[in-house]
């Protein structure tokens, strides 16, 4: 298996919120380590570091706090909390794995092709974005790429139909994943229509205003 | 345009816009979206123009959603009336809106289309905002 990045992390002993906007006004960032059955560590992390390993959008790495071989983990990262507007990461969660050991983890979905559907005027929608999936740690794929490019109009995918090596479903296999839509040509250009014709009667009101208004000013 | 069917209080006070969007301020169903970044008041007129200028220069190629809803009644006095005499009557309806909310979303396009109509979108609103993509854990 290819080497893992490496994410530089601190022991911190503070917490609380107070502590944690002290970090982030010294260019840190608190977070959390934790696997199942062992206590909790908090972390700090530089937003350098951060930046860099989020950049490359690895789906596993190892944190490391120490030198020590028992202070360097394998984690993914469970949650990143963001700021609202600048979406900076601004806290952490990693969880430790366990080679050998599947765990339930989040992968985007991704379209691929041009439908179809599409190409006779339907609208496609990706309805499903995101899907949890069950696997082992070293096969978690970046993304599920789902191929669209024989879905008609009116006709769908659901994620029954999609299988891969390794990974099983959490969502349920119910969900749609994409369906491509009929062109609503019909209904939107009656919407305008009605829009430019109360527009039109409007605009026939206030000249019969003025021309009222003009005459009585004579 | 969009307004309340039926409301608890025909008048409400102005209320103060303090802080970030806590809901509403992460793209949730489609690609694109855009994001308020001052706080303000939204008119359900200018939420109209926004949506009717992104549907027309996607030219129903995709989906757009309208992620806020006008909810707030505003009241004004006629003109040339003495103060007191009671509140003024409803004129229009309007949505709060706190920095980081995303007010519309856009998927289903490609994102040069996407951008283009959400910038159209953006010169229909009365606060600064920027266009956003999905971000992934």
């Amino acid at each position: 298996m290819a080497e893992l990045i490496k994410l530089k992390a601190e022991l911190r002993e503070e917490t609380g919120k107070g502590a944690a906007k002290r970090m982030r006004r010294s260019s840190k960032i608190p977070g959390i380590f934790y696997k199942g059955g062992e206590d909790a560590i908090w972390l700090q992390f530089h937003n350098k570091d951060v930046d860099n390993v989020l950049a490359k959008k690895p789906r596993l790495f190892s944190v490391a706090w120490g030198e020590g071989e028992d202070e360097s983990q394998e984690c993914m990262f469970r949650e990143i909390q963001r700021h609202p507007v600048s979406q900076k990461p601004v806290h952490l969660d990693l969880m430790g794995i366990t080679r050998g050991v599947k765990i339930e983890t989040t992968v985007p979905v991704t379209l691929v092709g041009s439908p179809e559907g599409v190409l006779v005027g339907g609208i496609l929608q990706q309805t499903l974005t995101d899907v949890e999936i069950r696997c082992l740690p070293s096969e978690i794929p970046d993304e599920i790429v789902v191929d669209v490019s024989h879905v008609g109009i009116q006709e769908s995918i659901h994620l029954n139909e999609l299988s891969f090596e390794g990974i099983e479903w959490v969502t349920s296999t119910e969900r749609t994943v994409a369906v491509v839509q009929p062109p609503r040509v019909v209904e939107e250009d009656i919407e305008e229509e009605e829009e430019l014709l109360e527009g039109e009667e409007g605009e026939g009101v206030e000249g019969e205003e003025e021309a009222a208004s003009e005459e009585g000013g004579e | 345009m969009l307004a309340p069917k039926r409301v608890q209080w025909r008048k409400v006070q102005r209320g103060r816009r303090r802080g970030f969007a806590k809901k509403g301020n992460t793209i949730s169903f489609g690609q694109w979206g855009i994001m308020a970044l001052d706080a303000g008041w939204i008119t359900s007129r200018q939420i109209e123009a926004s949506r009717i200028a992104i549907t027309r220069h996607i030219k129903r190629t995709g989906n757009v959603w309208i992620r806020i809803f006008p909810d707030k009644p505003v009241t004004k006095k006629p003109a040339e009336v003495r103060m007191g005499k009671g509140k003024g009557s409803p004129e229009y309806w309007v949505a709060v809106v706190k920095p980081g909310r995303i007010m519309f979303e856009l998927g289903g396009v490609s994102e040069e289309l996407a951008r283009s109509a959400l910038r159209l979108a953006q010169h229909k609103l009365p606060i600064k905002t920027k266009i956003v993509g999905r971000v992934e854990v």
